[in-house]
């Protein structure tokens, strides 16, 4: 919501210019001053010249916009639209209208707020104003669907944007992004690519494209992605923790461990770092090291479902029922969909004679299997 | 003897450190890579497999079959029997069962002359087969000295008996093991230890020919239906009663968990004296029959840690081996799958369970991306550890376009056990290695009797390959052919352990493993630079115990069990 509200004070100045251009001599100075007011917030000024004009002429497309501004500030959205409309309805071509209609329509009507904005590109092809308030309905759209679900509605709205600007290589990531969210990862693909090949080696998109192939099981195409990306920006913890993560899914172990540390390195509290070369240490036998690992990721997240479980497993290896059976109980409240947990609980309860239960747990664990078998996730990319 | 110490240095690390716990990434030791040559057109082997492949996309098009390596005529060279498809109407209708309708697409058997050339005796021997063929197991059932033939196919199934004469006679009615459904892979095996066969037969999915429509619906892209849409199916256990007959008692034996079976493969795993039957099932779990020694089973597979990969998953099992390849004298397990889903290994824990090895013996890294069938535990160099050779390729030909890093055709691998976990040494192996396949069934056996294990594989819808194996190695070797007089004869089930000076080893006698195919019945040990062996321990099926000692290398000796 900060962007759009960025974007109505830089409007403004686009309409008081837009005043200026195409309003007559005498008309003009008063609009100008009109817009004046309005960025200094003396809205009463505002409306007294803005009425001044209307008095003679209550049609004129310019006054009519510029006092929807004012009813926008004043909090009064329906006057403010119906002001807008006015504007719309004179018969004069201003993109002004169409996009403080937008502007009113964005965070709650986003598809609405793009046929306004549409018209507006219609009318001033290329307008700043107007690509930015697009890219930033289409954004908002975005984070919305990641964060609170809701993919669908994004789509509608980061297509209906995609038909506007077709060639806009934010708008390709941010399909991109939601795409990804709702597991089309296909789609993801070719919007991420399409992006990269209008903006070449922009980093957000290949950080994107890199998650989007791990989690379609092409874990080379995701690795070079992310080298590419770290090719640019190295410092980033989150990425060096995803090219490793990417080598563990190509069981390129010694290289993947090389890469956490790295992240370690960068960011020394990077709590799956430390898991993923806890993992490697149990991987290498070596369950001393793999404890510690273990242990240090639970003093930072005693919830950590993957150190509870693995935890567990040592655990479990040793012969330690008892210990185990608590790890995976813990382990399986913090991340109940966690399919390893509830396998190795149930063969913990197999191994002390609790058979039912045991069984109950395989049954769990086989329902929390991946219709495509093993996925792998990389987190977002760090702001 | 730079090998020799090697080998003894890799014993003491597995005295120190188990196989299967230690990381494995470049192997320490000499590296010998495998010399696998094709010699398919040379021996006179021009099998072509039939699948016929329809727009409908029926399931049996993609699965393909497998190949007997076995000794029918007795006279000491090993023959070849490949099993062929059926003709498919496109569309078929539900309820078709496929006939054989001709030359092209019989089953085939080749006998191998005396100058290691083959010749099609499929006619005169009476064994092409009848329907859409699948697998192959060859056992003796009747104890007449005379390998016998069980062929699976879609719809019922075919046991050949060898008459002795270089002919084989249909008498499946009779025997009444004709079974139904969709069978893949079969096993002889003497699970009650009453001197004579039994039959396993493994059975994929309740399917038919329905019209159903998988994949994307654009031109190229209708793909194989995947075995989740359909309902699983129970296997077959035949008793073996006289010799003649057989009873179908897989229920009363507690096999009654229906499954998705393409592979089997047995092994005393708990050392109870009693033979135990794994299941490889297709993207469910998997199972390990525990014999309870009185004719009755557990399927034990969640409990014993055999059932889903080490992260709990289920994958698609295909093809099978249940062989020690740590040495320890305690049957492991592999399991092939698809790409994406890494070949299983399990070593055994001597305890009735196993743990989930394949990320500490390097397997999860070199077939990560390979779909696997046929799977031999073959010691190729003959340093005295198994190794593995596997048929690949996906059982999707629309692979390719959907995941470009998975091949429906796919060449063979080579993975080199170097005593502490496996290495893929499949690229310095030979231009066999480079070849690309749709391969599905495999067996190993000794061809030319040279001391070297090869290897058969089919390709759906393609050709066979007689691969030879010409590794350069100096190394040592000992075969044996068991000969069971109160067990069953062919000694199936019986656990060999050869004892040199440098360590021991130790096989199950078996011709199943692998996916729809039969092996040579002989036991192979690669004995390294050991010129005799210690001692030879034969636990027989009856319960009689053999031993041999101060065996001389380089051999294929013939091990008769003592009467009494």
């Amino acid at each position: 919501m900060l962007n759009l509200r960025r974007l109505l004070l830089g409007a403004l100045c686009v309409f008081a210019l837009l005043a200026r251009n195409q309003a007559p001599a005498g008309r003009t100075e008063t609009l100008q001053r009109a817009a004046a007011f309005i960025q200094q917030g003396d809205l009463a000024s505002a409306e007294n010249a803005l009425q001044s004009i209307l008095k003679h002429a209550p049609h004129d497309p310019l006054a009519l916009n510029l006092l929807g501004v004012v009813r926008l500030r004043q909090q009064n959205s329906a006057e403010a639209a119906d002001l807008f409309h006015q504007a719309i309805q004179t018969g004069r071509k201003a993109a002004g209208p169409h996009i403080n209609l937008a502007l009113i329509d964005g965070a709650d009507r986003p598809l609405e707020a793009v046929a306004e904005l549409q018209e507006a590109l219609a009318i001033a092809p290329g307008d700043e104003q107007a690509v930015s308030l697009l890219r930033a309905i289409a954004k908002q759209s975005a984070m919305n669907a990641i964060q609170s679900g809701g993919e669908n509605k994004a789509m509608a709205v980061l297509l209906k944007a995609r038909s506007v600007l077709p060639s806009d290589p934010e708008l390709l990531y941010d399909s991109g992004l939601v795409e990804y969210e709702s597991g089309a990862y296909q789609a993801a693909d070719r919007s991420l690519t399409e992006a990269l090949k209008l903006k070449p080696g922009y980093p957000e998109a290949l950080y994107a494209l890199a998650r989007t192939y791990l989690a379609e099981s092409l874990a080379k195409p995701a690795e070079d992605q992310m080298r590419t990306y770290l090719a640019e920006k190295p410092n980033d913890p989150t990425a060096q923790y995803g090219l490793g993560y990417i080598l563990m899914a190509e069981q390129r172990i010694e290289e993947a461990k090389q890469a956490f540390e790295r992240s370690l390195a960068l960011q020394p509290d990077q709590t799956e770092s430390i898991f993923q070369l806890g993992e490697i240490a149990a991987q290498q036998g070596q369950e001393g090291a793999a404890r510690d690992d273990f242990t240090k990721v639970l003093i930072r997240d005693p919830h950590h479902g993957g150190a509870l479980t693995a935890l567990g497993v040592l655990a479990y290896r040793a012969a330690k029922y008892g210990e185990a059976k608590a790890d995976f109980e813990r382990a399986i409240e913090s991340a109940p969909g966690y399919q390893k947990a509830h396998y190795y609980y149930a063969l913990t309860l197999s191994r002390l004679g609790q058979r039912e239960q045991a069984e109950r747990e395989f049954t769990i664990a086989k329902g929390l299997q991946k219709e495509h078998g093993e996925e792998h996730h990389l987190p977002a990319a760090q702001p | 003897m730079q090998g020799r110490c090697i080998f003894l240095t890799a014993l003491i690390v597995v005295f120190v450190v188990p196989f299967g716990l230690r990381s494995v990434g470049s192997e320490t030791g000499n590296t010998t890579p495998g010399t696998f040559v094709d010699i398919t057109q040379r021996c006179g082997i021009h099998f072509q497999h039939r699948a016929s492949p329809t727009s409908k996309k029926y399931l049996p098009e993609t699965m393909g079959s497998g190949v007997a390596l076995f000794d029918y005529d007795n006279d000491g060279l090993l023959d070849i029997y490949l099993v062929n498809g059926a003709p498919i109407d496109d569309p078929t209708p539900v309820g078709t069962i496929p006939k054989k309708n001709g030359p092209s697409s019989w089953n085939r058997l080749y006998h191998q002359k005396k100058d290691g050339s083959f010749e099609d005796v499929t006619e005169r021997a009476g064994v092409a087969g009848t329907g859409y063929g699948m697998g192959v197991a060859v056992g003796d059932y009747d104890n007449d000295g005379y390998e016998d033939l069980y062929v699976t196919q879609y719809g019922h199934n075919i046991l050949y008996h060898n008459n002795g004469d270089g002919t084989f006679t249909d008498v499946t009615t009779a025997a009444g093991v004709g079974g139904s459904g969709w069978s893949t892979s079969a096993a002889w095996v003497d699970y009650d230890n009453d001197g004579k066969l039994d039959l396993i037969v493994a059975r994929y999915l309740n399917w038919d020919f329905s019209d159903l429509w998988c994949g994307e619906r654009q031109p190229g892209q209708r793909a194989y239906c995947h075995p989740d849409l359909f309902q699983p199916i129970t296997l077959l256990l035949y008793h073996n009663e006289d010799g003649k007959h057989f009873r179908e008692v897989s229920q009363k034996a507690g096999l009654i968990m229906p499954g998705k079976g393409l592979g089997i493969a047995i092994a005393d795993y708990d050392h109870d004296g009693y033979p135990d039957i794994f299941i490889a099932n297709d993207s469910m779990r998997e199972f390990l029959f525990h014999n309870k020694r009185n004719g009755t089973f557990d399927e034990v597979g969640l409990e014993s840690e055999v059932a889903v990969d080490g992260d709990g998953r289920t994958y698609a099992g295909m093809g099978v081996d249940f062989a020690d390849y740590n040495n320890d004298g305690w049957p492991d397990l592999i399991i092939t799958d698809l790409g994406n889903q890494k070949y299983a290994s399990y070593t055994n824990s001597h305890d009735g369970t196993f743990q989930y090895a394949s990320y500490t013996n390097g397997l999860a890294g070199i077939t990560l991306l390979h779909s696997g069938w046929g799977v031999r535990s073959i010691d190729y160099d003959n340093d005295g550890w198994k190794d593995l050779f596997v048929a690949q390729g996906h059982v999707l030909d629309t692979i390719d376009i959907t995941t470009p890093t998975l091949h429906y055709r796919e060449p063979p691998l080579l993975a080199r056990n170097n005593g502490r976990g496996f290495v893929d040494v499949s690229k310095s192996s030979g231009p066999v290695f480079s070849e690309k396949w749709a391969a599905r069934g495999l067996a190993s056996g000794d061809i030319d009797n040279d001391g070297k294990q090869d290897v058969v594989v089919t390709t759906n819808n393609g050709p066979a390959y007689v691969l030879r194996n010409e590794t350069k190695t100096n190394n040592h070797w000992l075969m044996l052919k068991l000969v069971g007089t109160r067990s069953n004869r062919d000694g199936i089930g019986a656990s060999v352990k050869v004892t040199t000076s440098a360590g021991i080893q130790y096989a199950t006698v078996t011709t199943a493993g692998s996916y729809c195919s039969s092996s040579d019945i002989r036991t192979h040990f690669g004995l390294d630079q050991e010129t005799r062996v210690r001692d030879i321990e034969v636990h027989w099926p009856s319960g009689v115990v053999q031993h041999l000692s101060n065996v001389p290398a380089d051999q294929i000796i013939t091990v008769t069990e003592p009467r009494q």
